[in-house]
């Protein structure tokens, strides 16, 4: 069952679909909508392309960001971590050097 | 079926693009199913897209244009329309074709656009002669994106 915070991100899909109208053969037109998560916790969401009709139509973001996911994956609490522990290192390092 | 895969951070906002580039003139109709996860709850909601593709069509109102006699130094301009008789905006580019790049004497307005279905476009061509008794002519072709390839002689 659909919760009600799932149903919010379902809703940012255009609901009537996206229509290009006329559009010049070999010419590449774009319509864009945003995604917005409002929940707590973190979403993962796919994207299944019918690329059955010689793939005429495309979206992104698709596979091969995966560093947008790694980045993602982070709170601001996990970057403090880290940039601590690599400022402590380079302090490490440079006492150690030079 | 193509598969991709993106993370939603907490309170994050993801843009998402979708391009239509039509391969030949007809409908397209085509799906797309957005797969929500949170946690182990699943939703699912599918995006229905559709677009029409139309071949672009641009006329042009000379093929041939003529400057006659003209004496160096001096300069004579005409003009071309190129009208779009098709549904689309069509983006059209001119190019010389037979051109050793040393006669400069032909110029135009414009080498690239858009135009509006329904709309014209006017293109001036500037005659300036620069050889004493020399007679020119350069062929130039329009080419339009998707669509037709028109061919244009300038002389004089």
């Amino acid at each position: 069952m659909t919760s009600m915070n799932m149903t919010k991100i379902v809703e940012c899909i255009p609901y009537n679909g996206l229509d290009f109208e006329y559009c010049a053969v070999k010419q590449v037109y774009t319509k864009k909508f945003t995604i917005n998560n409002p929940l707590n916790s973190m979403v993962q969401f796919e994207v299944l392309l019918d690329t059955s009709d010689n793939a005429c139509f495309d979206i992104e973001p698709r596979n091969g960001k995966l560093h947008l996911t790694f980045l993602n994956a982070y709170s601001d609490a996990d970057y403090v971590f880290l940039f601590s522990y690599a400022q402590s290192w380079l302090q490490e390092r440079s006492y150690r050097y030079f | 079926m193509f598969f991709s895969l993106v993370m939603l951070k907490a309170g994050s906002k993801k843009e998402v693009t979708v391009t239509f580039k039509p391969e030949e003139a007809k409908v397209t109709v085509s799906t797309a199913i957005f797969k929500f996860k949170e946690g182990e709850k699943i939703t699912q909601k599918v995006l229905k897209m559709s677009g029409i593709g139309k071949f672009p069509f641009i006329n042009a109102s000379d093929e041939k244009i003529n400057f006659d006699q003209l004496t160096v130094g001096q300069q004579e301009t005409k003009h071309i329309t190129l009208r779009n008789y098709s549904l689309v905006t069509s983006k059209f580019e001119i190019e010389k074709i037979n051109d050793d790049g040393k006669d400069l004497s032909f110029a135009l307005s414009q080498k690239s656009g858009d135009i509006a279905p329904g709309s014209s476009q006017k293109i001036t061509v500037t005659y300036t002669p620069t050889q004493v008794g020399a007679f020119t002519s350069t062929q130039y072709e329009i080419r339009v994106v998707g669509g037709n390839v028109l061919k244009l002689v300038c002389s004089g």
